[in-house]
């Protein structure tokens, strides 16, 4: 080729692709779905284990999962700009699209809540149990492929680490999964090991999330496309609201819940509410940010070169 | 230019209807079905003329956009679009990268370099390996077109697209592309935009045939002392990487690709998948793992 490698040129500075049109409503339902999964994982859990107290636990975190599954497929019927032809998703499976792979993991997970809940309130708890068991191998699914769905674009800031985006949002939805679990605990259960086990497996998922995020931003810089999480607007939001408000203040409150037992319940409520807000906010802020790195020529030739 | 020896037996100018294989009289080549077709834009030819994107416009239909000056150079079309499925691109090389303001581009390109940019039409397309419906999908000329009665307007293939090229309109919410104009090709018409170039910057053909032949201008041009002269998106050329193998549209640069807005190694999206999905749920299996352990903790 011409030129040797320096600084990259741009078209007048002008974006070399376009960023998607997701917007909050795409951002609120990667939130919606892992929080979903994480929820019917955890319940099912103790109710596999027949943890004490897990009954009542287990029967509202179905019936939470369920409503958000719905919530969530409606979310991403409105977000069509063809809303009419929504079922034209399921003309066919495209095994190289997310957006179809995951298009069929709602539904199943839907389909499997679906069951689980009215067996389950039907008094039918055996195959409660069972159907409770596929939706969270679903889950599994639910939880991960929106990280497929934004890796899978040309967009520099979704694209340059996938495994380590994919760590983060399973992660996150069992972290988010985990808190809502806690907080049904403390309200209907009197078993106070129910509030511990979920705190701290929160508190493990917060940490692999943390870990891969701090990987995932050396590899950004290497590639040369973590400016969008640095500067303005989303720099600062990325830092306080995920980093630190969203992972690190209630992996340390749900770790102390454990030595301090009188106020176990304050750490308990406060992590999980925060572990939420930042599952919420962390899903928009790789959101938007990527929206924002898409605009930036610099930062997609910068990822769309030859790496040995 | 050779005159087919089809041409001076249809004197007429007023014609009854479709020359059958038209194409043939004016790109050299018969359109049928089964074969792959595609695009050798030369960009050392183009003289920014814009016919393309006009004759584009003019056959699809296409409503204008961006009525205003870019004020950056003189294009101002900007970009493709839903709307502009022919964008010629302006490089003024002002300067050169040199401080004194001292060109190093021979005078004979007037300090100009341009390029008439299009879809691609890839293999692999990453926008159509992302489309959920099935709308998007490769013709019986090899080539990649949205099916308008099918489209749902998810956008999934906007952000999935390596060159950003396809987009979604606002008007009617469904995605929109060069479709290499799929309804000519049918009929044996050569696309709108290659019949209307006046310099054949634009050259239409069978795919073996236009790699053939752009590797021979390659040469020519090297010949002539233009060693900045390179192919891109033909097979295993710049453009033509990390799992695309080859871009039905491709292109004779003479600058790094970025210059002309081009990614110089774009890569398929679909190849991040599996790696991202098997972390992903890797992860989930684990942390459930966990969570049996901290539950029976409590037991
Ligand atoms: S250039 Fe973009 S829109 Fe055209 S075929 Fe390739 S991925 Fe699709």
């Amino acid at each position: 080729m011409a030129t040797p490698a320096g600084k990259i040129p741009t078209y007048y500075g002008r974006p070399a692709i376009k960023p998607s049109l997701y917007g909050w409503i795409v951002a609120l339902y990667i939130f919606v779905g892992g929080l979903a999964a994480g929820v019917q994982i955890m319940v099912t859990a103790a109710e596999l284990l027949a943890i004490p107290g897990s009954g009542n636990v287990s029967f509202v975190g179905r019936a939470i999962a369920l409503a958000l599954a719905i919530f969530g497929g409606i979310l991403l019927i409105i977000d069509l700009h063809t809303k009419s032809r929504f079922y034209n998703m399921l003309r066919i499976f495209r095994p190289t699209s997310p957006m179809s792979i995951g298009t069929y993991a709602l539904i199943g997970f839907g389909f499997w809540s679906l069951v689980a809940f009215i067996a389950q309130a039907v008094g039918a708890s055996l195959i409660g149990l069972v159907c409770g068991c596929f939706a969270a191998v679903t889950g599994w699914w639910m939880a991960s492929y929106t990280a497929s769905l934004l890796a899978a674009t040309a967009t520099p800031l979704w694209a340059a680490a996938p495994k380590l985006l994919a760590v983060r949002f399973a992660a996150s939805a069992l972290a988010t999964g985990a808190a809502a679990a806690c907080l049904i605990s403390l309200g209907v259960s009197a078993n106070p090991g129910l509030p511990r086990a979920f705190g701290n497996l929160g508190a493990l998922a917060l940490f692999i999330q943390l870990v891969a995020s701090i990987g995932s931003a050396a590899i950004y810089r290497k590639v040369g496309v973590n400016d969008p999480l640095q500067g303005w607007p989303w720099g600062p939001l990325y830092i306080a609201g995920v980093q630190l408000a969203g992972i690190l203040a209630p992996l340390v409150l749900y770790v102390l819940a454990n030595f301090f037992h009188g106020a176990g319940t304050t750490f308990w409520l406060i992590a999980s509410g925060l572990a939420l807000c930042g599952g919420l906010l962390m899903r928009a802020v790789v959101l938007l940010a990527g929206n924002a790195s898409a605009r930036r020529p610099e930062d997609y030739f910068s990822f769309a070169q030859e790496r040995g | 230019m050779t005159i087919h020896p089809r041409a001076p037996k249809d004197p007429r100018s007023i014609l009854p209807g479709l020359i059958p294989d038209e194409s043939e009289l004016t790109a050299g080549v018969k359109i049928e079905a089964g074969r792959q077709y595609g695009f050798f834009t030369d960009t050392t030819l183009c003289i920014g003329c814009k016919a393309c994107e006009v004759a584009c416009k003019e056959w699809n239909a296409l409503p204008a956009e961006n009525l205003t000056l870019t004020g950056m150079s003189y294009d101002n079309t900007g970009a493709l679009s839903a709307n502009t499925w022919r964008h010629v691109a302006f490089v003024e090389k002002v300067r050169d990268g040199k401080a004194d303001g001292t060109m190093l581009m021979p005078p004979f390109q007037s300090h100009w370099k341009m390029m008439s940019d299009v879809c691609k039409h890839c293999d692999n397309a990453p926008c159509q390996e992302a489309c959920p419906t099935g709308a998007l999908f490769r013709t019986e000329f090899d080539t990649v077109v949205v099916q308008q009665d099918i489209c749902n307007g998810c956008g999934y293939c906007v952000p999935a697209c390596p060159f950003g090229v396809i987009d979604l309109s606002h008007f009617d919410g469904k995605a929109h592309k060069c479709t290499l104009c799929y309804d000519r090709l049918k009929v044996g018409l050569e696309p709108a935009c290659a019949k209307s170039c006046p310099t054949n910057s634009i050259q239409f053909g069978e795919l073996s045939e236009l790699h053939e032949r752009a590797n021979r201008r390659v040469a020519s041009l090297h010949d002539q002392g233009a060693h900045d002269a390179y192919l891109y998106g033909a097979p295993e050329t710049p453009g033509a990487t990390g799992g695309l193998n080859h871009l039905h549209a491709f292109f004779l640069l003479t600058d790094r690709p970025e210059v002309y807005n081009l990614p110089s190694h774009p890569s398929r999206g679909a190849n991040r998948v599996l790696p991202s999905l098997i972390a992903g749920i890797a992860t989930a299996i684990v942390l459930t793992g966990a969570a049996f352990g901290f539950l029976l903790t409590t037991l």
